[in-house]
């Protein structure tokens, strides 16, 4: 095959997604948010339209959902946002573009305008003026997937890197793990279009390649999901025991069925395509550009992002011993502030309701419900007469998997309930994530907390890869091999 | 063995459809069908419906497979693809894709023959002009009229200027205009040494252009040969005269049958010696004789009598 006829395949593929009616739907739909990113700004504290018209995020949201969010009291006076709530809702805003829009709306959309490429090269009068041409009818099947891919390729471009130019030019906010959504939203759809394309040739019949490619998309997905959810309560067990070698693993009793259920699904998720893995492989990517965070416990899923605002972290402190401490020192001169973070040592302690019970009757102060990271927390809140300073104190109880942490605040009283100084706490507490199995599981997705790219293979995104790669190649070489044997 | 000038070469060609393996069943679409076709050549391919023709031109641009035998293009195997490149094609019933417009699609498909862009920039308006598609070429092909989508669909099959051209139906959907611009292009490549393999069931179009037609029923070939050939003489003659006398069939009636007079003549049915007869009765009653035509079965009639002695 020589330039000019690839180069023809190219242009015939390219001409077939634009004239195509779907592609240019979706086309204008997903240029709705991208003009709306370009027209809306949106500012730390307020949305600006059209540069003219500014609202407030505060008037906007109720003042008891501001209230309720965050660790740390909020300071008194009017309903303030919590720290870093202008990126959270553009994360959550691109993420919802992305995952609900782009990848499965625009996925089911996608192959159902594209379908019946395949099918209709086929039909009578059509096959016999394109296979006459001096051009393999692999190359021609391929064309036509490539034509596919084209067209997912250039909707995830102008959605997501429209999008992020919008919001960067706007909202100076720029999210470069965004851009890989771009790559695994055409991953995502390679999969499900090699098999429609393939199906088209075997049916002849876009009808049929449509409703069966939407038959195995969720089909495919029900079966990777029961899979998951076997392997990550099997790595759940195996880490359990492994923390607790004291604890004899009880003997296997499997019933012969659940055995067979067992072998049929794992045999599945080798062979079959993990489409699921395509947003995992996007958000892995998206954390590569986020900013390297103050500490991490990768084991924990704990991340603390930033430091306490004007405070420096103590080089010696350390989570599992005295706990990892930052200070800062008052303007006053009356010693220091500082926080704390510390692994509690469970030998000691026993369980979080005891501690808080000991806590409780030694402070003599009731625990106030909170969060940290949607993780439940109580925070203790008193005032210490400490050489006659007053201090104020504040102690979060909280867990995670088996360990308990705890977060202390030390300060002096009247600095520390500064305007300034709330909201600079608020925006520390806010920074700690937890992104455990447990956090994964409450979002149903703690198959997600083990997936990554240096893990065993049943949770490793290479094996993903080349696994779903495989599949395709063997779906299309089936298609292809079909369609060497066709009579027209 | 084919020789440099044979361009198609088929020899003993059989398809089976549907058949069943290790043989058995199935529809015989070919009977062991062998023909040659030479360079230069306008070779007609006739048969009533299902008689297997579009299944030969298939199996010669590699669209079907062949059950048994062996066929050749330009002396390479059909299906090769620096065979094809030479080949261009229009289908009966063709369906070109619809979201080209007409100069893309001949772009396209020039490209896919191998053409640079920049020669099909000087060819393609040319090529629109002989087939009369100028004004339209910039829409869109699902926009085009039967007739249109004729004329651009044979276009395509000779933008790369190739050098055997197989045409089935080519005159399909188009009206008596455009079917003479057909037969004069048909004509244009003959004069520029292109082979034309036309597929048709106008046998008076057939007549008019082809130099060889092979005639088939049943996936086998009952008759090949030049246009004379096939068209063999009737027995009957026509004679003009200067003047046409009154009471001619009084004075030749008698010697053939089928006396039938017209204002110049007469014609009538005779063995060769009642032929001399009947000139030697003209001459000595002195009538003039302007000339005398033997009259042949035109290739419609050929085609009926010759498919009609085949077996149902």
């Amino acid at each position: 095959m020589n330039r000019s006829t690839t180069k023809s395949l190219f242009l015939d593929a390219l001409y077939q997604v634009l004239d195509n009616l779907g592609f240019r739907i979706l086309l204008v739909l997903f240029l709705v948010p991208v003009a709306l990113s370009f027209l809306i700004q949106f500012g730390e504290q307020e949305i600006s339209f059209l540069w003219a018209w500014d609202v407030r995020y505060v008037d906007l949201i109720p003042d008891g959902l501001l209230r309720g969010s965050g660790g740390a009291p909020m300071p008194a006076g009017e309903a303030q946002l919590p720290p870093g709530f202008r990126d959270g809702l553009l994360q959550n805003i691109a993420t919802l573009l992305i995952d609900s829009v782009a990848d499965k709306f625009g996925l089911v959309f996608g192959i159902a305008a594209i379908s019946f490429y395949v099918p209709q090269m086929l039909e009578r009068g059509a096959a016999d003026v394109v296979f006459s041409k001096p051009v393999s009818r692999a190359a021609l099947f391929l064309s036509r997937y490539v034509a596919g891919l084209i067209f997912v390729g250039v909707l995830a471009l102008v959605l997501v890197g429209g999008t992020s130019l919008g919001l960067a030019v706007s909202s100076q906010y720029f999210d470069a793990g965004l851009l890989w959504s771009i790559v695994t939203l055409v991953y995502g759809f390679a999969i499900f279009h090699a098999i429609s394309c393939t199906i088209g040739v075997f049916t002849r019949n876009a009808i049929a390649s449509i409703l069966l490619t939407l038959v195995f998309m969720p089909v495919n997905c029900g079966l990777h999901a029961g899979w998951e959810s076997i392997a990550a309560g099997d790595r759940q067990e195996a880490d359990y025991y492994a923390r607790n070698p004291e604890k004899s693993v009880p003997d296997a009793d499997e019933s012969p069925a659940y055995s067979m259920l067992r072998t049929g699904l794992t045999a599945y998720h080798v062979l079959a395509p993990k489409s699921r893995d395509a947003t995992r492989m996007a958000k892995s990517w998206r954390k590569r550009f986020e900013a390297t965070p103050e500490f991490r416990d990768a084991d924990l899923g704990l991340d603390v992002l930033e430091p306490p605002p004007g405070f420096k972290r103590e080089p010696r402190s350390s989570f599992e011993g005295e706990g990892l401490t930052w200070l800062a020192p008052h303007p006053e001169g009356s010693g220091e502030a500082s926080w704390k973070l510390r692994s509690q040592d469970m030998e000691v302690i026993g369980s979080r309701s005891g501690m808080v019970k000991k806590l409780r009757k030694e402070l003599s102060v009731d625990p106030v419900r909170g969060d940290i990271s949607g993780r439940y927390t109580d925070r203790f809140e008193w005032v210490e007469d400490r050489g006659g300073e007053k201090r104020l104190r504040r102690r979060w109880v909280f867990q995670i998997n088996s360990r308990i942490l705890t977060l202390d605040y030390d300060a002096e009283a009247t600095w520390a309930r500064d305007v300034e100084q709330e909201n600079n706490a608020q925006k520390f507490v806010a920074s700690i994530r937890i992104e455990d199995a447990l956090s994964q599981q409450m979002t149903g997705a703690d198959y997600d907390a083990y997936f990554g790219w240096n893990e065993p293979w049943r949770f490793n995104a290479w094996f993903s890869i080349l696994t779903t790669v495989g599949f395709i190649v063997f779906v299309l070489a089936l298609g292809i091999g079909r369609l060497k044997r066709i009579d027209f | 063995m084919s020789t440099a000038e044979t361009i198609v070469s088929v020899r003993d060609v059989t398809k089976v459809y549907g058949g069943r393996m290790f043989g058995g069943g199935g529809f015989r679409a070919l009977e062991g069908i062998s023909l040659e076709v030479g360079r230069g050549q306008v070779f007609g391919l006739l048969g009533p419906n299902g008689a297997g023709k579009t299944t030969l031109v298939k199996i010669l641009l590699g669209l079907v497979g062949r059950t048994s035998g062996d066929a050749q293009l330009f002396g390479r195997p059909v299906g090769d693809a620096q065979a094809r490149m030479r080949v261009g094609y229009l289908p009966e019933g063709h369906r070109l894709p619809q979201y080209l417009t007409g100069i893309q699609m001949l772009e396209l498909f020039g490209m896919m023959c191998g053409r640079d862009r920049a020669y099909l920039r000087q060819r393609i308006p040319d090529l629109l002009e002989q087939v009369g598609m100028r004004d339209a070429a910039g829409r869109k092909i699902r926009e085009y009229s039967k007739g249109m989508t004729q004329r651009i669909g044979l276009a395509q099959a000779m933008i790369h200027e190739p050098d055997l051209v197989i045409l089935d139906e080519p005159t399909d959907g188009v009206d008596p205009v455009g079917r003479a611009a057909v037969r004069q292009i048909v004509q244009n490549l003959k004069e520029r040494g292109t082979t034309v393999f036309l597929n048709s069931h106008l046998l008076q179009e057939v007549e008019l252009i082809c130099d060889r037609v092979v005639i088939m029923a049943k996936g086998k070939i009952l008759r090949e040969g030049s246009i004379a050939e096939l068209t063999p003489r009737t027995g009957r003659y026509r004679f003009e005269l200067e003047p046409a006398p009154p009471l001619l069939a009084s004075l030749v009636g008698e010697l053939g049958s089928n006396f039938e007079a017209f204002p110049n003549g007469f014609e009538l049915q005779l063995s060769d010696a009642e032929l001399d007869q009947c000139v030697d009765r003209l001459r000595n009653a002195r009538i003039s004789i302007r000339g005398i035509t033997a009259r042949r079965l035109n290739l419609e009639q050929a085609f009926i009598q010759l498919v009609r002695k085949e077996p149902a």
